[in-house]
């Protein structure tokens, strides 16, 4: 159960029982909280995999300071020079066509690295390989910084069938080369913007169709910045970012400062405002998406003992890097792999991170009036139990602020139809 | 490291135990994890007896409680971290957060 205060002042409840808001009276003060035992799962389904996210390779032509494989960040690689060889390509085309879903429409491959268009051999015969035993059910995607998107390279993409390009930039000249620049230490904004100025006039209905952005920022609030800059760049305009994401914790880091709760309300009661105006920007998908949070609750109660569901229950995504070791997704440090494409998925493996997860949440959730809303996943397993406690309470800021501004905009709404 | 021992459970009362429910023997744990055929996934309603906790539908007039039961509850129910995941669940439009809050 949980209290808080609308923007309007108004004092409401969040009751983690029944997964409702309501307006708070003295008597709810006194409610029981909810004790929930966990248990672990003891199943899990790894046949009906949509997406294969494949590292072609670990070198990169760009050193960005954020990277989480800069070498800066616990128990994950560094850039090295290592490629994906044939031999765990061609087990990973027989990994593929056994793990993959058979009732879906259509899989999906990603190619990633380090920069994945480095190893473009490599990406070809996959892709050769792979068409061969899908026929058209198989679409791919490619996450690039851009640098390496020569002519030839943008000639060969558009060649290709269902191929989507993932591009990463930061915003303005000075935002991204802040952070992502080359070997060299250089900035890399001007050449890629090149590239992409390139693709844009020479096939300018595919640079629409298969060109997606994505954008990383230190801070919340430098989502402003982005926002107010995007439409002023001609090949980025009306092409905002499908996804901005932060970058990673680094509790290693002393100097790392994270957003607090008065950073994020601030941002979002900015982006309201967006919202409010019927502006479509950035800021306002953000404030969205901050509100699905509470906009997708279900009402059954919660039971006292409850069976945690984790993506190994039915996993959607596999990620497979250059040695052909498999992680549910790229986002688990090294030591989490789940088997190999020579040898399958490791259920002992599994079956203890699943033991580990659950012993975590019996320590630190059982009690938690957020439970029922938060996004926290497998991938705590990174990180120790001390360092959950401040992803946690980051977690909990972000969830109040969800139902916050959730009943912020139901008020306001309820007040236009007053109107 | 947090134990369990050290938190003050007295923070905050605790719920009684409601006493007609019998307590769930504790079963041992099958083998792990078959492969390759897809097992059952076990729904979230171990110990819920519904004549003492009747699931509540919200009423249609409630502004901050809208929406009804999803049919993907039985799925995707409460404490489901892939619920949130959009690999794992298909839906583009959630995202993944490498376990990290917005």
């Amino acid at each position: 159960m949980h209290k808080f205060i609308t923007t309007s002042g108004k004092v409401m409840w969040y009751d983690m029982r029944t997964n409702k808001i309501g307006l708070w009276n003295p008597v709810m003060d006194s409610q029981a909280y909810q004790i929930v035992r966990f248990n672990t799962p003891t199943s899990a389904c790894v046949n009906r995999i949509n997406m294969f996210t494949v590292e072609i390779t670990q070198q990169c032509n760009l050193r960005c300071t954020y990277c989480c494989y800069s070498g800066k960040y616990r128990n994950r690689r560094a850039h090295n020079p290592k490629e994906i060889s044939c031999d765990v390509l061609n087990d990973t085309v027989d990994f593929i066509g056994k793990h993959s879903d058979k009732s879906a429409d259509e899989i999906s491959v990603c190619f990633y690295g380090g920069e994945a268009l480095l190893a473009k051999s490599k990406i070809q015969y996959l892709i050769d390989r792979l068409n061969g035993l899908f026929g058209t059910k198989i679409c791919y995607s490619l996450s690039t910084n851009g640098l390496a998107l020569t002519e030839s390279i943008i000639d060969w993409i558009c060649s290709q069938n269902k191929f989507l390009v993932n591009v990463t930039i930061d915003g303005d000249e000075a935002m991204h080369d802040a952070h992502r620049i080359t070997v060299n230490k250089q900035g890399s904004y001007k050449t890629i913007i090149n590239n992409l100025s390139l693709f844009k006039s020479k096939y300018p209905q595919q640079y629409n169709d298969r060109i997606r952005f994505l954008s990383t920022v230190y801070s919340i609030s430098d989502i402003n910045q982005l926002s107010d800059i995007w439409n002023d760049i001609e090949v980025l305009k009306g092409h905002s970012p499908v996804h901005i994401g932060r970058i990673i914790p680094n509790f290693s880091d002393s100097r790392r400062i994270y957003d607090t709760y008065e950073t994020k309300d601030k941002f979002y009661s900015a982006a309201f405002l967006d919202v409010k105006s019927r502006v479509g920007s950035v800021n306002a998908n953000c404030f969205n998406k901050l509100i699905s949070i509470a906009e997708r609750r279900t009402y059954a109660l919660q039971p006292s003992e409850l069976t945690i569901k984790t993506c190994f229950q039915d996993l959607f995504s596999c990620f497979i890097n250059v040695d052909g070791d498999l992680y549910a997704c790229e986002k688990f440090c090294d030591e989490y792999s789940i088997g190999n494409v020579h040898c399958g998925f490791d259920e002992k493996k599994m079956s203890r991170m699943l033991d580990a997860f659950t012993e975590r949440k019996n320590k630190h959730c059982q009690s938690c009036w957020a439970q029922r809303l938060c996004r926290l996943c497998l991938t705590g397993l990174n990180h120790s139990d001390a360092e959950m406690e401040q992803m946690c309470n980051m977690e909990r800021d972000t969830i109040e602020l969800a139902l916050k501004y959730f009943c912020d905009k139901v008020d306001w709404e309820q007040t236009k139809l007053v109107k | 490291m947090c134990d369990i021992d050290e938190m003050n459970l007295n923070e905050h009362p605790i719920e009684e135990p409601i006493p007609s429910i019998d307590p769930v023997p504790d079963e041992p744990i099958p083998n792990p994890l078959p492969s390759p055929e897809p097992a059952q996934i076990p729904g979230p309603e171990s110990v819920i007896d519904p004549a003492i906790d009747p699931i509540i539908d919200p009423t249609p007039d409630d502004p901050y409680n809208p929406g009804k039961m999803d049919e993907k509850e039985s799925v995707l129910g409460s404490c489901d971290c892939r619920s949130e995941c959009k690999y794992n669940t298909g839906e583009t439009w959630k995202y993944s957060n490498y376990g990290y809050s917005d």
